[in-house]
């Protein structure tokens, strides 16, 4: 355990995957988990998501019962697994952004010239 | 509840894990075609990474992994135990003797001292002795009115009841059998707490001595009459008398002891403190322990000491609880055998272990690629744990059959007399002991290899390769001498044990019987031959080697003689009071003592001329003799049994270990 974190190198500041996931199920419904990668590194346009920690992060999602998968048809009428939301995933969702907010304000704090 | 269905969702993937592979390798295809069509195939292959890792990754997502791993173990484990069929039944056979003898054991520690007495709420029984102290004992009878006091002045009580052992001859078929049982006051059932299978117990009305007789049932006694569920309400004959079936109990029940009937116990009305021949039930009220009724209990007896100084000289009260009453003196007989069969169950260990050293040291190659290969030293240690393990499962499975009929032969045997014996099997809780016992030691020899084999240097020996071996390693070869000497040390402990049981055992059955059993032949005979006895033993004697032949209705040593509290009167002597022995009785032909060789410390033994029409005549044993005729001379004076004709006592016989007081010559009955 704890694997996954330490493979995500540095693209990702470790901890905030699971906030990025929840965040694009948010925002556009139920995606695969390629449209989840694409969406995240199409809106922050430098970060990189590496499929080594986006599978694993979702199968414990999957098992904190934040998303649900179920299979579907894809753009280009493919079968593909599509994670949706769950009701505690959104609670999730705000507690992971105001957690991260509280984080970054300290570290500006920190880092910010006085 | 947030934890619980996570723990469900991931139960649930337990059962789907062939559904979940296919699903991620999908969508892992899915994830490169969809790659491959942004920046080309290879490109997608080499940015996608390791496919099998992150599989291995999302899996691990699950926490099955190490389990996984351990069934992987498992099923390696035990091929490699099949491969080698020779170490394997060797191995099985041995721990299979120890965990067998040790179930065997423990199915009897159990179901004589652990399993709960079969009433409600067992360890509020007690039984209530009286004591008397000039006579050094703790746990004798009491008599009716000395019951009646305590359990209307004592408190700590919720119930307490007398009764008394009872035999009645029945006749099954032709034969009269001896059928006991006890007559029991009218508490009796409510203080065990035991309801009735069928129809119901006593009411207080047939408590009166006017009543209609009427009876209970055991469970074996009524399948013995046919089981026959009308058969409550109907009538029964026992001895002359007819009495009314009111109820059976549940099976199993047979308290005291070998009960097979209860009888309502009328109330003593005859105000006489000195027949002590009742023991006393009695459930504590809640909340009260043993020893507090035991306190009150003692000032009562001591009131009843002062009120009736003659017959309560000395008696005092002795609360026991009823577990401590029935399995008395067993528990350390038990103790020694749970202690010899420990031994044999780790002289089996050790030698399991020594076999799996030498096997591990064949093995070191195996195991030395597999730690070069990245497996951790942890993991082969586990392995190896894996197999001794299921070894030792192998071995109890096989010890468990083997107890089973092990126990049945105990119990049928019944060499060490135990009590509760009849309840002894192995069931949930000797199975499980089993289980543990198992596991514990096959943890405990695999412990050995497995550290040896998880020692770093290991790898080293695979380098230099089998030759360069031996000398080498002063370590293994002390660790295996270690074993050894654990080994001899724990068989010469249990030789001397064995040793030291047997001499007891020896001195026990060595105590002077009183006859001379060389020599002698008991033939048991039917009742109904009784009128041509003297013509049998007649025939008897003329047979070629026969020295003497007499016939009795009880033998030395065979507790079936008659029995009785309060029945022996004196002449000349009131009615004997706080007569704590029963008196045994029996009736024997002329030449029984000269057969049986008993010995003759006083006056003559019977002779012919005694015979049915001649004056009455007895010959009483020494005991007697002393209890009851201290320094006096017994010999010329009258005693009489249960108010029939006088006897003239004309002998005294030596005392015969194990049977009771007084004979009596044939006619008597």
């Amino acid at each position: 355990m704890g694997r996954d974190e330490a493979t995500t190198r540095t693209e990702i500041p470790p901890g905030t995957l699971y906030m990025l996931i929840l965040k694009s199920l948010a925002r556009l419904g139920p995606m695969h988990g390629y449209g989840i990668a694409q969406h995240i590194q199409q809106m922050s346009e430098i970060l990189q998501v590496e499929e080594g920690s986006l599978y694993p992060a979702l199968q414990r999602m999957l098992i904190k019962g934040w998303v649900t998968a179920e299979w579907g048809q894809s753009e280009n009428n493919r079968r593909a697994r599509y994670y949706r939301l769950t009701a505690s995933g959104k609670k999730q969702l705000s507690v992971e952004i105001s957690e991260f907010e509280k984080v970054m304000q300290a570290i500006t704090r920190v880092i910010q010239p006085a | 509840m947030q934890w619980f269905s996570e723990v469900w969702r991931r139960l649930l993937f337990l059962f789907r894990r062939r559904q979940f592979d296919r699903d991620l390798e999908e969508e892992m295809r899915f994830h490169m075609e969809m790659k491959a069509r942004e920046a080309g195939p290879v490109a997608a292959q080499r940015k996608f990474g390791n496919a099998a890792l992150l599989q291995e990754d999302s899996r691990e997502a699950w926490g099955w992994t190490g389990l996984e791993a351990w069934a992987d173990d498992l099923k390696y484990a035990l091929r490699a135990l099949r491969k080698n069929p020779g170490f394997t039944s060797v191995a099985v056979l041995t721990m299979a003797l120890g965990i067998g003898a040790g179930t065997a054991v423990f199915s009897v520690v159990n179901g004589v001292l652990l399993r709960p007495l079969p009433f409600p709420q067992p360890d509020r029984l007690t039984m209530v002795w009286e004591t008397r102290e000039q006579r050094g004992e703790d746990r004798t009878m009491v008599s009716y009115q000395n019951f009646r006091d305590w359990k209307e002045q004592s408190r700590s009580f919720e119930r307490m009841a007398a009764f008394v052992g009872a035999g009645v001859r029945m006749n099954v078929g032709d034969e009269p059998v001896m059928i006991p049982g006890a007559s029991v006051s009218r508490d009796f059932f409510p203080a065990l707490g035991v309801q009735p299978m069928l129809g119901r117990t006593f009411v207080p009305e047939e408590e009166r001595k006017s009543a209609a007789p009427v009876t209970v049932l055991s469970y074996s006694f009524w399948q013995k009459l046919g089981g026959d569920r009308s058969l409550v309400g109907k009538k029964v004959q026992f001895d002359r008398e007819v009495f009314t079936v009111l109820g059976i109990m549940p099976r199993g029940f047979a308290f005291p002891a070998g009960s097979e009937f209860w009888l309502s116990l009328p109330p003593d009305e005859s105000h006489n403190r000195g027949d002590c021949s009742f023991r006393v039930v009695a459930r504590l009220q809640d909340g009260v322990t043993a020893a507090r009724a035991q306190s009150e209990m003692q000032t009562i007896a001591t009131r009843l000491r002062q009120a009736y100084p003659k017959e309560n000289n000395g008696a005092g009260a002795n609360v026991v609880p009823l577990m401590e009453q029935i399995v008395g003196e067993a528990r350390s007989a038990l103790s020694v055998f749970m202690g010899a069969v420990a031994c044999v169950l780790l002289i089996a260990c050790v030698n399991v272990a020594n076999l799996l050293v030498v096997r591990a040291a064949a093995r070191r190659r195996e195991f030395a690629l597999r730690l070069t290969l990245g497996a951790g030293r942890w993991r082969v240690a586990r392995y190896l744990l894996t197999e001794s393990v299921l070894l030792a499962l192998a071995g109890a499975a096989v010890g468990v059959a083997a107890a089973r009929g092990l126990v049945r032969v105990f119990v049928a045997l019944d060499p060490i007399h135990l009590p509760r014996i009849q309840e002894v099997a192995v069931d949930g809780r000797v199975l499980l002991y089993t289980m543990a016992a198992a596991m514990v030691t096959g943890i405990l020899f695999g412990l050995a290899p497995a550290l040896r084999i998880s020692r770093p240097g290991l790898v080293n020996w695979l380098k230099q390769g089998p030759g360069a071996s031996g000398s080498g390693e002063p370590g293994r070869n002390r660790g295996r001498s270690v074993l050894a000497a654990v080994q001899i040390a724990l068989a010469v402990m249990l030789l001397i044990g064995a040793g030291l049981l047997m001499r007891s055992f020896v001195l026990r059955v060595s105590v002077p019987l009183g006859f001379r059993p060389e020599g002698v032949l008991g033939i048991e005979l039917p009742w109904s031959i009784r009128q041509r006895v003297d013509e049998l033993l007649e025939r008897l004697r003329a047979l070629p080697g026969v020295q003497a032949a007499g016939a009795a209705t009880a033998f030395p040593q065979d507790s079936a003689g008659s029995y009785c509290g309060g029945c022996l009167e004196i002449e000349g002597q009131p009615k004997r009071e706080g007569k704590q022995y029963d008196t045994g009785y029996m009736v024997a032909t002329p030449e029984f003592f000269r057969a049986a060789g008993m010995s003759l410390r006083e006056g003559r033994f019977f002779t012919a001329a005694d015979g049915r029409d001649a004056p009455q005549v007895v010959v009483i044993n020494e005991a007697l003799a002393r209890r009851d005729f201290p320094e006096q001379d017994p010999i010329g004076r009258h005693i009489r049994w249960g108010g029939e004709q006088w006897s003239t006592v004309i002998g005294v016989a030596g005392n015969v270990k194990g049977f009771g007081i007084a004979g009596d010559p044939m006619p008597a009955v």
